[in-house]
Formats: structure tokens, C-alpha cells, sequence
């Protein structure tokens, strides 16, 4: 049975169940269990790789002293157990001594989490299913991240909008063009369910990492916050199953909820690759945390202006934003003058509607950007649909083959159908607004009447005479003359 | 912008009237003299062009067509033109020509090389061998053919069978338990499910591939070149020839496969399974609630009119041929269509854009000239609806009464109005005009309450966007409020007669109603209530919301990330064009004068389009019998 069934199934067993209602918490409960399966896991191969591994977690709460024997523990002492034992305990896991940090992910993770089954049985049947998943087999390892996509979009349909799953595509290519390398810093502010950080894991460690001193540089220098408990909680579990050991550094925070000014040099990071939150609002107050010129309450310019700041000099950044940024007005004018000063803003990838569908059918773009020098030229990419398409879809989404031409380009920068430059001047006579459209874009209006009114008669022309062609090819055959 | 007021049933011009009056405006050439609708029909009459292929009147031979049923040859070459030209004619023509290959219409009538009955007992002999040599498993036998089967005389020549009898084997493809998830690897073979069956090619999915292993495993289901693959479920009729790339691929789960002997043209099967009385057949018999399904005894008890080899072949040329030139009909066609849309863009942006006098006519003759082209389609009308609305807006539609200053009127009602002038004027307009600013001309400018609104089965009408984004306010489906909650609604919230409600969240945003409604009723906060003071006529207000000129100040505006919003300062901040009261008058006479010849005309040309389209139908049907 494959991966996504398998969770499919688990989701009707548990509506069965009194306790659980909605979407919302049947997720939740998902999430949990998965959590700790997926720590087990890790914690096998740990203990293979080092002798003297301990697990944080009191051996009789362990998810294989419990829930792998299928003919365990189940109806009400099962039930008992979890409410009683395991929750309790973990909730109040002292974080102390060698293992301080990962215990301290697990009573966070449980700190957040809740028991909503009812029935001890019921929740041995979704155990015994969960134990069904391998997640040392390759095949079932590659299907996570569509399980994850899968629950996703079941949050969104339990009405948690604003923040919307970035397609793998997207991810990969920022990621790439970003190019994080190894012992540098990497944050995602706004992480989610971690897409971001698990892209630039792999990067590293496809690229870069070639010892075991190199993987613990890398495990060290991955950062993500993410506001909202269920996502931050996938985001965790992520980290673990990409081989994060300790994955400490994901915080549950608001990063906006902090005063910008109390984010000192040691909060500064080299990379940041992000797709904020936009369209969303904060809630009151938070806004209070930005200088008064950049004070707005549209999210994805908050979390702008937190990136310039929280870059190292010479830090990097790869962030996706709504047009609404590049051309809105007021306070976004403040915030891009201030980036095009103090950063430089050196492309912009367009993409078309479409590449969050279903979440979301707004235009957006990437930026990429590098502080510490301002920007003297913007180059404009604009990201074409592919051959025939007219937009994207979830069963045709954004391939990460369709960048090939950016990523060919990147380098050897040269004006054509899809790329343009602009100068700092021009974007300064413009009122900062960089919503700016391609001088080649093939669609330039309607164009002159009288010529178009020539060949419009050249095509009729030539549709009338292949038409009387087909109508005496058919009347011929009708006739039984063919 | 088609879409902004395309569908939107309220007025315009016919060709004739349209035409004349502005033709009127121009011979008048600004002397002030408004034509009078007499005598300018005359001469439109003359002007206009007759009649447009797929223009607004109903050719004769059409109807007759459509109301005795009867058809001939004659007639068929009589509607030709305007079938190929409706909605879904050339690909009632693409039937036609499968039918007619099928039915042997397109083969010569004479010269068969060989009696196709003898093929029939060659695949039999063929069918026993296989039998034996244990490749397949043995047919169904065939039960006889009934008379009403016999669907057409047939040509000398051919016979009927069975599809049992025509084929070496039917093989449906292997049941999803023997194929797992687990069998799928990288870079294996392809296998071929209707997904991958876009006829007349196989496109692979390079994620769904199988092992040798798989493949040994399942022998029986593998493909060979000249093998015909079909979907069996949801589509019917799906197929392609396995061609000597694809030799060796998987049939898929949801496909089956026809095995030919040498006796066959696989491009002729194929094209026999896509002729649409094949795919009727195979929809009516297909089983299953959700997705139709096939199954192999259906597929073996089709009745087929098997032609002799040589005659297989021609077929497959000549509706190669015939194919090929349908294909680049519809090409032109569709660049037709395309030049001629931006053309009428073109020429109405000519028109109202014209700043000379000279331009103008220069313009205008253009527009007669080609009406027919102009108005080729009922989609093009809501392009005319925009220029008369810009028209009437840039005062080109009445003579100009100079007696008045439209500024000093509207400062006699209300102080502080302020004239706006240089760059931020959007076109010229008559000097005694004034272009002011939309908050000048209101009492009050709100929207919907924010606040989400209690929800009861039945009480206050409660309308959202949909109520309204068709120009009129619509009660039906609408969500209902409670009294106490509609009482406490600030007045200004609530629409009554004369406001104008104008829609600023969403894609239908800037779409505007005017309010004639007695009963109680409140909207959605996506909904701006617009009351105007009265110094300015309502209608006329009424006119320029609905204008390209309002719009786009509506969609420069527009923030909101999500969702187009227009928000209501800049709203407020829309700039007007304003005549004097007595002129705005004649404006929006004249405006709803045209505007109701457009419906009209509208009307008209759907109502061809519908016939047009109509007929193909009847053709088809007729031919397939």
C-alpha cells in the first residue's frame, strides 16, 4: 500500500473516533504520532552509528516499548497510557544534562500537541498502520514530501489560510541559485513545514559535505521559525527524517513578534531563503516592532524589512513576494528604496499565475538579493509557461526542468525575449515601482487597424479557399463519385 | 476587459442604426445638428455591407434544413459555409469524414482485389494456430449477425463480422492486483495507460515504468507493433497504433489492446474504434456508475463492415488526407479570428481615440466598411458596447450646447467643487465640459458592513458579489441577515432607490447596478454603495462607471495580494468627465438608445450562432444515420 494511502486510511479510522473533530485536530493527532515514530527511527540508526547514544525519552515511552507490537497494548489501558503517562511525562521532560537539546525538541513538540482519540482501540489500529511505513525504505522515504503536501493542503481546507505549501520547483531552484555553502548560517523566518530547509540540506550535502565533520557543520547551521504549532511541528518531524539529529534550531516564534532593534550581530545569518506569508495580516501591535516608516501590516513587507536586517553584510537572500509588493505604494515605497540603498537587488524571476494553485492564483516573483552594496541595475527574468500550457495545475505543476533556461542564463547574462534590464535611475523615475513589464512582451496591444485589417483578409482569404476544397472533396465523396 | 461587461444584457445598437447615427455626427462634423434616425437609415442601409457569413441573419437553406430533417447532398454543399464556421464545426466535420471511411464512402466503388470474406477465414485459420501455439487464449465464438446490426448497405466487396472474428485476440489490460506500486522503477519500460493515448501517438510518463521481471511476468499484456491500444474507461473510443518504437510496452490497467493478423489495416481499426458511431456504441454498452468501463465481451460482439485489404488502405488515405486538410482550415480559421478581434480592437480604439475631426472620420469610415468583419460574432458586441460608452463620455455623441458651462452649474449645487486640469486629464473632452473628481458628486461613498454578518434561513436579503456582478441585482440565492441586524446598520450602509452599487473585491471587480429596489436589503462588504447628491444625473454616473474609463482607473488602484481589491479612497479619487445636466441627458438617451441595439443585435447573432451550430449537429446525425 502505498505511503499516501496509508494516511488516507488512517484519517477514516480516526474520524471514526468521538474525540477527534475536524480536519484540524484529526491532523494534529496525526502529526504527533508521526513525530515520535519518525524520532524512533532516527534514534535506531543513531544507535547503530554511536555506542553510547540515550535516548531523552524514558525507555517505557519509547514509540518501539509501546506501539510497535501490533498486539499491544490497546482499548482503554492503551488509552490511559497516552493521556496519563506518555503526554504527561513528555510535556514536562526535564531538559537537562547531555541530552538537554533534544529533549528539549520533544517537550516542545508535546507541548503543543494533544491527545483527541477517545478510543484506546481505534488508536491501535492507526499505530499498527503507521507501523506498516518504512521510513529507511528509499521508495517510501521519497514519498514523505508528497505526504506532506498531502496534509498541507488539508490544513488549508481546515481554514488556515496565508500561508501556502511552495511547490519543490520553486524551492530548488532559489536554493540553487542562492547557493548556501557549507558552515554558512541558513534561515528561513517564515519556514513552514521546513520545504525550504530540507531543499538546502540537500544541497549542502550533495555539494559540499564530504566527512562526517562537514555533516555536523552543516547540522549546526540550519535555522527555521515558524508561528503556527501544526507546521512547525511537520517542520520538525522534516528535520529529523532529513537526518537532522537535533533539530533545535526550529523555534515555534513569531519572528515579527520581536522588536527589530533587539535582533543583535549574533541573530545575523548569511543565507536567508524564504517565501513569507502575504496577503496575510499581523495582529495589532506588531507592526509597533518596525521604525515608524516602515510600520505596515501587510506580512510579506514586515518579514522584507526583517530580512535586510537580519543579514550578515554581504549575507544572501532568495525570498518570494506577491506583485502587489513590487508596485504597491506608501510604506512599500519606503521598503524598496531601502533595499535598492542598502542591498543589491541583483534579479527578479517573474513568475506566472498559477505556480501555488491550488492555494493561491496571484502572480509572484523571486528576489534574489545580496546587502552590503547597493543595487545599480535590476535584472528581469520572466518565467514563461511551458509550450502549450496556459497555466499550472496540481496534477501540472511547475517542473524544476522548466528553470533550466534561468539557471543557463544566470551567469552569462545577455538581454533576450525573457530577460531585461533596468537601471537604479529608472526605477528611482518610477516611483520605486518595480513592477515592471517586459519591453518585449510579444502581446503589445491590438496594433494598426488598417494592417491588421489586410491580413485579417489574407486569412479569410485562404480559410475560404481550403474550405470550398473540403466541401468538394466531401460533397464528392457523398455523391460516390470519390 | 471583453469580460467586464460581455454577457451584460442592456442595449446597444443594430448594425444599421447603430451605424447611421454616428455616420450623422460625422457628415455633421460638429455643427451641432444631432441626426435624426429617419433619414439616416437610408443611407446606412445602402452602406452596410449585406450579409456576414457568420453574421446576423439566418441563411434560408439553414432553417429548412433544421425543420424538415431532410438532407441531400446539395444542401449539405449549400450550408457548408456555415458549418464549417459554428462553434464545434470542424470537429463535426473530423466525425463526418471518420463516418464516411468507415461506411466505405471514401474507398472506390469498384475494383476489389480480393472478397473480404476471404480475409475473415484466413484470420480464423490464423486464430486456431495461436490457439494452439498457446499465445493466446482460444476467441468467443461469434454469434450471427441480426438484420437491424446490419447498420448500411455495404459495398461490394466487404462483409460483416464480428470484432472477435476480425481480430487475432482483444486483450484487456492486467487487473490492477497484478500490478503494484512496487513494480514501478526507473527507466523501465513504459507502460500504456489512457492517459498516455493521445491519438494518434503514445506519450510515456517516464514515472510509471516496469523491470524485465514485471514485464516477463506479465507476457500477455505486452504490446507489439500494429497492436491498436484503447482506453477502456472514461473516454471511449481513445485509441492509438502501437508503432514500431513503442513495440514492447506495457498495455496499462486502465487500457486494452486489438492483435491484428496480416489480413488488417491497423490504421483502418483505428479509425473505425474513433468514428463516432463506434464510440456511441461503445458508451452505450460500457458498464460502470462512475467511469464507463469496458469489457471484453462487449469489445468482441461489436459488429463491424470489414472492407478488403486494399480498400483498407485507401480509406486510411483518403481520411488522412481529408484530416490533414480539416486541420489546416481550422488553423486559418482560428488566425481569422484572432485578427479579426484585434482588428475591431483596432478600430473602435481608432474611433474613440480620434482627436481631429478628420481622424475621426477617417475612423469611422473604416468601421462601416468592414462592419461585417467588425461584428463577426455576438462576443464582439461588448467591444461596441465599450465604444459607444467612450463615445458618449468624450461628448461625440451630441452636438455640444456651448449656452452652458457644466463648472459653473455644478458650483451653483454644491461649493468647493474643484475643476481638474493638465496632466491628470485622461482625454479631451468639449471646452464647456469639466473633468471633476467622483468624490464631488456624492453624499456618501461606503461599502458593506465589515463585520461578518449573522446568518439566518430567511430575513433581510443579504447580497454578495454574485447577486450583482451581472449588472442587475439579482435576489435570487441570496443569504438572509436578521431585522435586528440590518436595523442597526448605519444608513449609509444601506442601498436604497437611486444609489449605485459597485462591485471592489474580486475578479468581477468594477462592474457597477443601479439601484431600483424598494424592499430592504443589505450587501457584502465587497460592495461599495455609491449615493450620488444629485447634482450630476445618476444614470449618467451610471454610464461612466460602466465605461473603459472607469475601469481602468479601477485597475491601476487595485492592491490587495490575494484578491483584486479597489479600495474606496481611490475610488473616491476617480476622475469624471461632466457636461452640463441638460447635455448629460441627451448623453444617456442616446447612450441607452445604442445600448438597447446592441441587445438586439446580440440577440441576433446568438441566435445564428445557436442555429449555426445546431446544424452541424444535424448533419452529423444525418450522416451517421
Amino acid at each position: 500500500m502505498s505511503l499516501s494511502t496509508t494516511i488516507k486510511t488512517i484519517q477514516d479510522i480516526m474520524r471514526k473516533d468521538a474525540g477527534v473533530d475536524g480536519d484540524a485536530q484529526r491532523i494534529s493527532q496525526l502529526v504527533w504520532m508521526l513525530f515520535l515514530k519518525v524520532f524512533d527511527d532516527a534514534e535506531a540508526e543513531r544507535e547503530v552509528m554511536e555506542d553510547r547514544y540515550r535516548s531523552p525519552i524514558p525507555e517505557k515511552l519509547r514509540w518501539r516499548t509501546w506501539a510497535t507490537d501490533a498486539e499491544g497494548i490497546t482499548g482503554d489501558a492503551l488509552l490511559d497510557f497516552v493521556n496519563n503517562e506518555l503526554f504527561k511525562t513528555l510535556k514536562e521532560l526535564s531538559v537537562g544534562g547531555k541530552n538537554a537539546a533534544l529533549a528539549g525538541v520533544v517537550r516542545g513538540v508535546f507541548e503543543d500537541a494533544y491527545n483527541y482519540m477517545k478510543s484506546g482501540t481505534l488508536m491501535r489500529q492507526v499505530i499498527n498502520k503507521l507501523n506498516e511505513i518504512d521510513f529507511n525504505r528509499q521508495s517510501d522515504k521519497h514519498e514523505f514530501g508528497d505526504v506532506y503536501e498531502k496534509i498541507l493542503s488539508d490544513l488549508q481546507n481546515a481554514g488556515n489560510a496565508g500561508e501556502f505549501y511552495t511547490p519543490r520547483a520553486v524551492t530548488q531552484f532559489m536554493v540553487d541559485q542562492v547557493d548556501p555553502k557549507l558552515g554558512e548560517v541558513v534561515l528561513d523566518p517564515a519556514c513552514g513545514t521546513g520545504g525550504f530547509l530540507t531543499c538546502t540540506i540537500e544541497h549542502i550535502r550533495k555539494k559540499y559535505v564530504k566527512d562526517a565533520d562537514d555533516e555536523d557543520a552543516l547540522q549546526k547551521s540550519i535555522r527555521g521559525v515558524e508561528k503556527k504549532p501544526l507546521p512547525h511541528l511537520l517542520c520538525v518531524t522534516n528535520m529529523l527524517f532529513h537526518g537532522i539529529a537535533v533539530p533545535s534550531q526550529i523555534r515555534h516564534d513569531n519572528t515579527l513578534a520581536r522588536p527589530l532593534r533587539d535582533y543583535g550581530p549574533k541573530d545575523r545569518v548569511d543565507v536567508i531563503v524564504t517565501n513569507p506569508p502575504f496577503g496575510g495580516m499581523e495582529e495589532d501591535g506588531i507592526e509597533q516592532n518596525f521604525p515608524q516608516a516602515f510600520r505596515t501590516r501587510e506580512t510579506a513587507d514586515l518579514f522584507l524589512v526583517l530580512l535586510m536586517h537580519l543579514l550578515k553584510p554581504e549575507g544572501r537572500a532568495a525570498l518570494v513576494l506577491p506583485d502587489g509588493t513590487l508596485f504597491g505604494e506608501g510604506v512599500k515605497t519606503r521598503i524598496k528604496e531601502k533595499l535598492l540603498e542598502e542591498c543589491n537587488l541583483h534579479t527578479v524571476v517573474r513568475l506566472p499565475k498559477g505556480v501555488f494553485n491550488p492555494y493561491t492564483s496571484i502572480k509572484t516573483n523571486l528576489l534574489f538579493f545580496t546587502k552590503g552594496e547597493p543595487t545599480k541595475t535590476v535584472w528581469f527574468y520572466e518565467h514563461p509557461y511551458p509550450p502549450g500550457a496556459k497555466s499550472y495545475s496540481k496534477t501540472k505543476p511547475l517542473r524544476i526542468e522548466e528553470f533550466a533556461a534561468e539557471k543557463k542564463w544566470w551567469n552569462k547574462r545577455k538581454e533576450n525575449d525573457q530577460a531585461w534590464k533596468v537601471s537604479l535611475k529608472d526605477i528611482q523615475d518610477r516611483g520605486y515601482n518595480l513592477d515592471i513589464k517586459n519591453p518585449r512582451a510579444v502581446d503589445d496591444g491590438p496594433g494598426d487597424a488598417d494592417t491588421l485589417l489586410r491580413e485579417y483578409r489574407e486569412a479569410a482569404a485562404e480559410a475560404a479557399r481550403l474550405r470550398d476544397q473540403l466541401r468538394d472533396e466531401l460533397a464528392k465523396a457523398l455523391r460516390g463519385e470519390a | 476587459m471583453a469580460a467586464k461587461n460581455g454577457g451584460v444584457a442592456k442595449g446597444a445598437a443594430s448594425s444599421r442604426n447603430g451605424g447611421t447615427a454616428e455616420r450623422g455626427r460625422v457628415g455633421a462634423k460638429g455643427d451641432g445638428a444631432v441626426p435624426r434616425r429617419g433619414d439616416t437609415e437610408k443611407t446606412a442601409k445602402s452602406e452596410v455591407p449585406a450579409s456576414s457569413r457568420r453574421g446576423s441573419s439566418v441563411p434560408p437553406e439553414v432553417e429548412e434544413v433544421l425543420s424538415d430533417g431532410g438532407f441531400t447532398v446539395e444542401r449539405f454543399v449549400e450550408c457548408f459555409d456555415v458549418l464549417v464556421e459554428a462553434a464545434g464545426g470542424t470537429e463535426r466535420l473530423r466525425e463526418l469524414v471518420l463516418e464516411l471511411g468507415i461506411g466505405g464512402r471514401l474507398a472506390p466503388a469498384n475494383s476489389p482485389d480480393l472478397h473480404s470474406s476471404g480475409i475473415l477465414s484466413a484470420i480464423a485459420a490464423a486464430q486456431v494456430s495461436a490457439v494452439y501455439a498457446g499465445d493466446i487464449d482460444a476467441p468467443p465464438t461469434a454469434e450471427a449477425i441480426r438484420g437491424e446490426e446490419m447498420r448500411h448497405d455495404l459495398p461490394r466487396g466487404w462483409s460483416w463480422a464480428r470484432l472477435s472474428q476480425v481480430a487475432l485476440t482483444i486483450q484487456i489490460g492486467p487487473f490492477g492486483s497484478l500490478l503494484h506500486q512496487s513494480d514501478y522503477v526507473n527507466g523501465g519500460t513504459p507502460l500504456v495507460n489512457p492517459a498516455n493515448i493521445k491519438p494518434p501517438s503514445i506519450v510515456p510518463d517516464g514515472n510509471k515504468t516496469v523491470s524485465l521481471a514485471t514485464l516477463k511476468r506479465l507476457r500477455h499484456y505486452v504490446l507489439r507493433t500494429g497492436d491498436i491500444v484503447m482506453g477502456r474507461r472514461g473516454e471511449m473510443g481513445k485509441c492509438a497504433v502501437v508503432g514500431s518504437g513503442e513495440n514492447g510496452w506495457l498495455c496499462g490497467t486502465g487500457s486494452l489492446y486489438v492483435r491484428l493478423t496480416p489480413h488488417m489495416e491497423s490504421k483502418f481499426i483505428a479509425l473505425w474504434l474513433r468514428s463516432p458511431s463506434v464510440r456511441l456504441r461503445l458508451e452505450g454498452e460500457s458498464v460502470g456508475a462512475t467511469m464507463n468501463n469496458l469489457n471484453l465481451r462487449i469489445l468482441n460482439s461489436l459488429v463491424i463492415a470489414v472492407p478488403p485489404l486494399s480498400a483498407q488502405k485507401t480509406i486510411v488515405a483518403h481520411v488522412d488526407q481529408l484530416m490533414a486538410l480539416i486541420d489546416e482550415l481550422e488553423a486559418k480559421q482560428t488566425r481569422k479570428r484572432e485578427l479579426g478581434t484585434r482588428f475591431i480592437k483596432a478600430s473602435l480604439d481608432a474611433l474613440t481615440t480620434a482627436e481631429s475631426p478628420e481622424e475621426f472620420d477617417t475612423a469611422w469610415k473604416r468601421v462601416v466598411e468592414n462592419w461585417e468583419t467588425v461584428l463577426d460574432g455576438f462576443e464582439r458586441v461588448a467591444e461596441l458596447r465599450h465604444a459607444i460608452l467612450a463615445l458618449g463620455l468624450r461628448g461625440r455623441l451630441v452636438s455640444s450646447r456651448r449656452n452652458s458651462d457644466a463648472l459653473a452649474e455644478l458650483r451653483r449645487n454644491r461649493s468647493g467643487i474643484h475643476a481638474l486640469q493638465g496632466t491628470h486629464i485622461p482625454h479631451a473632452i468639449p471646452s464647456h465640459w469639466v473633468w471633476i473628481r467622483l468624490n464631488d458628486l456624492l453624499e456618501s461613498l461606503t461599502d458593506g458592513d465589515h463585520q461578518p454578518p449573522p446568518q439566518v434561513p430567511s430575513g433581510i436579503p443579504f447580497l454578495t458579489i454574485g447577486n450583482v456582478s451581472t449588472g442587475r441585482l439579482d435576489f435570487r440565492d441570496t443569504r438572509y441577515v436578521p431585522a435586528s441586524y440590518f436595523e442597526a446598520l448605519d444608513s449609509r450602509r444601506v442601498p436604497r432607490s437611486g444609489d449605485i452599487l459597485y462591485t471592489v473585491v474580486g475578479a468581477s471587480y468594477g462592474r457597477p447596478v443601479l439601484v431600483n429596489e424598494s424592499r430592504p436589503f443589505c450587501v457584502q462588504r465587497h460592495i461599495a454603495i455609491l449615493r450620488p447628491d444629485g447634482t450630476c444625473l445618476r444614470e449618467y454616473l451610471y454610464a461612466f462607471l460602466r465605461s473603459e474609463l472607469a475601469y481602468s482607473q479601477a485597475t491601476r488602484s487595485i492592491t490587495g495580494t490575494a484578491q483584486p481589491t479597489v479600495p474606496l479612497r481611490p475610488l473616491r479619487e476617480f476622475i469624471v468627465p461632466i457636461p452640463p445636466l441638460a447635455e448629460q441627458r441627451l448623453v444617456v438617451l442616446k447612450i441607452e438608445h445604442f445600448m438597447k441595439h446592441c441587445d438586439e443585435l446580440e440577440a441576433k447573432l446568438r441566435r445564428a450562432e445557436d442555429r449555426a451550430s445546431k446544424l452541424t449537429e444535424a448533419v452529423v446525425a444525418e450522416m451517421v444515420g
